[in-house]
């Protein structure tokens, strides 16, 4: 477990230089500001008013953490959260550019986004459910029969604690050109109103919120035309190094290397093939990244994989599917969409 | 009940109002939305955050809100709950916008204190408290709430009321303000970093669940103090605004606000004498009444301080705490004079 965290921590620091170079010291620095803090009040191990230390005892898991101390365990929650709220976001913004009159555009990017997450959260939970770092206490049978053995709810929850207490409110704020208005702060009553229903134990109220933020997002993604706004960032000067193609691909390499380590704990320590299959969106992802890969490559790419995994291909076919229809729409209102780009 | 409920949320709707004009017409719409919207969030934030997870400190009360507190609030009450808690953040967001107007005038007696931000901090919050007291005194004698973890200490250091939230709203108080001048007054308001003050008012929460009440939480609020207290009398940093600020009085708005205040004090007394049966308590409106005369230029400091000074021989030299807002402002224009008469040694 300490390994792990050392190399996240290692990760999320070159994630960190990436960022800096791409976007300049201001939005790297709020964006992994607030990343630590609404982590933070989500990790952090509780004290009771009695003293009692203990995890929030209304989250549906809790890690399983024998012999090490909280801290460590809420440690490794707050730099696995950071770095997938940076991949979410760095990767979503590779991949729209193959489409490219959405590319600069806020809630595409957002959408993408968490698709991104929850495939990072697909093969994560398969492998941290299997090797016994966390266990889920509620039993959710939906979809039971392409996810291997992690409820549904999990992926739920990752795309929208990353959407709504980070990505949603930055890209709002400082990303998009509302961060000039003056009340561009009302933004952040995204993430509290999110923390409140959690914290109240209103289950159905905050499925019900979760689920309308989501449908609300993929109503924006195709109807608002809200523009990313970066002009008013200074960045950096490049260097040798900031320029080189291996830098910009920092989050491809970042996310293959997270892959290869799962894959080391599915093959080496668990000895469960099977569990190859959970990576198989992301890999589908990180393909549409490059964009060096030809599209139809891709497709044959999952056409085999089919043939292997049959009906779990679906949530890495799911992925392909949405980026298609994104392509779909760009094409079908190319001409407006030319023209405000 | 409800009718009770009602009034109140009328009451605090119009003070909400009022401020939100008051602040919009001397500092800008951007600072005004900033100040009231995260002033409130942080309250109601406050406030609700023990719902969920454990009892409050508080407890008891034969109507009013925290009968459902305590020991957890019934599942269908929540959204009467919510209700009483808004217009609660409502009033604290108005009370903390009324902290810091009237230190900024109260400060404008003190010469080179007069722009400085930590100072500002120091008695807004200490203004803040001042208005907490009495409200408070007023809850826990009219059986509305009362607090379970200091109960012992009513009337020790503050008559008709225990310490602990007075003190606990002088340190909120104290968080939201710093984290708020510094973020969007100062002169770090152009750096790129300047949101690592929005840690500020996540520091108490964060020593509460990583290191538990007691201990930990008196050494965080003594080192709190220690630092601000530093601050506010050595650091030369000023309040800066974006925009040039308006500086002429908008007479029909000050009018209607003190109009305000002296109803609310006058429901206060009211319900003092008439309702709880125990005029002493309006003793607990002395504090905000010192602070208002000081803020009031053209009474002279010196009277206040006299009437100070009879107050606490009058009353046995009991209630020293009561005068806090007297020592304070007197600090600093004994300091300020000090410098202006021995500026000569300088040079």
């Amino acid at each position: 477990m300490s390994l792990v965290l050392i190399v996240s921590f290692i990760l999320v620091c070159l994630l960190a230089a990436h960022s800096y170079y791409k976007r300049g010291s201001h939005l790297t620095f709020n964006f992994f500001l607030f990343a630590f803090i609404v982590t933070f009040i989500k990790e952090a191990p509780g004290r009771r008013f009695d003293g009692v230390l203990a995890q929030d005892h209304a989250a549906p898991f809790e890690f399983l953490n024998p012999g090490g101390s909280a801290i460590i365990g809420s440690l490794a929650g707050l730099v696995g959260w950071i770095f997938t709220f940076y991949l979410g976001w760095s990767m979503a913004e590779a991949i729209i550019k193959r489409v490219e009159p959405l590319s600069k555009r806020v809630f595409p990017l957002l959408l993408l986004s968490g698709l991104v997450i929850m495939s990072i959260s697909y093969s994560v939970e398969a492998t941290a459910v299997r090797m016994g770092w966390w266990r889920w206490k509620i039993e959710d049978l939906r979809l039971a029969s392409f996810l291997v053995g992690v409820p549904f709810m999990a992926f739920e929850a990752w795309a929208s604690f990353s959407l709504q207490y980070l990505l949603l409110p930055y890209a709002l704020i400082e990303c998009s050109s509302l961060n000039k208005a003056p009340w561009k702060g009302a933004f952040f009553a995204i993430p509290f109103i999110h923390n409140l229903l959690a914290n109240c134990q209103l289950h159905t109220l905050r499925v019900l919120e979760e689920r309308s933020v989501f449908l609300l997002l993929i109503i924006m993604s195709f109807a608002s035309s809200l523009c990313l706004d970066y002009s008013t960032i200074k960045i950096p000067r490049a260097t040798k190094i900031s320029n080189s193609g291996w830098f910009k691909a920092i989050p491809v390499w970042v996310v293959s290397a997270m892959l290869s380590i799962l894959a080391f704990f599915d093959i080496i320590v668990l000895k469960d093939y099977s569990l190859f299959i959970t990576m198989l969106p992301l890999l589908v992802l990180i393909l549409l990244a490059v964009r060096k890969i030809p599209l139809y490559l891709i497709v044959i790419f999952i056409i085999i994989a089919s043939l292997f995994a049959k009906e779990k291909i679906a949530p890495a076919a799911l992925s392909l599917a949405v980026f298609f229809v994104f392509m779909f729409f760009a094409k079908l209102k190319k001409p407006k969409l030319g023209h405000e780009s | 009940m409800f009718a009770q409920i009602l009034w109140l949320a009328i009451f605090i709707t119009l003070f909400f109002i009022l401020s939100l004009r008051h602040c919009g017409y001397h500092k800008g719409v951007e600072l005004t939305f900033n100040f009231f919207f995260f002033s409130f969030l942080y309250v109601y934030g406050w406030l609700l955050k023990n719902i969920g997870n454990t009892p409050l400190p508080l407890r008891t009360a034969r109507n009013f809100a925290s009968t459902l507190l305590y020991p957890y609030p019934p599942q269908d009450k929540f959204l009467y709950l919510f209700l009483v808690f808004i217009i609660a953040s409502l009033a604290l967001a108005c009370i903390y916008y009324l902290g810091w107007h009237i230190a900024e005038n109260i400060l404008l007696r003190t010469g080179i204190f007069k722009d400085r931000l930590f100072a500002l901090v120091f008695i807004a919050g200490l203004i803040t408290a001042s208005i907490i007291y009495p409200l408070e005194a007023l809850g826990i004698n009219s059986g509305w709430w009362s607090w379970k973890i200091s109960e012992a200490s009513v009337g020790r250091f503050l008559p008709g009321c225990p310490l602990h939230p007075v003190r606990e709203g002088f340190y909120l108080a104290v968080y939201f303000l710093a984290a708020y001048f510094l973020i969007e007054c100062s002169k770090y308001r152009k750096s790129s970093w300047k949101m690592i003050f929005f840690i500020l008012p996540f520091i108490h929460v964060w020593t509460l669940r990583l290191f538990g009440t007691g201990f930990p939480r008196f050494l965080e609020r003594s080192i709190l103090s220690a630092i601000l207290i530093i601050l506010a009398y050595l650091s030369p940093l000023r309040i800066e605004y974006d925009k040039p600020r308006r500086q002429d009085a908008n007479i029909i708005l000050d009018k209607a606000l003190t109009v305000f205040l002296i109803l609310a004090f006058l429901i206060i007394c009211f319900a003092y004498v008439m309702v709880i049966r125990n005029p002493s308590l309006t003793i607990s409106l002395l504090p905000i009444s010192f602070f208002l005369l000081l803020s009031i230029r053209k009474i002279p400091a010196y009277l206040v301080a006299i009437i100070a000074l009879v107050f606490f021989i009058l009353t046995g030299m009991r209630h020293v705490f009561l005068l806090i807002p007297v020592f304070a402002v007197a600090s600093f224009m004994t300091i300020n004079y000090g410098r202006n008469k021995y500026s000569y040694l300088k040079r």
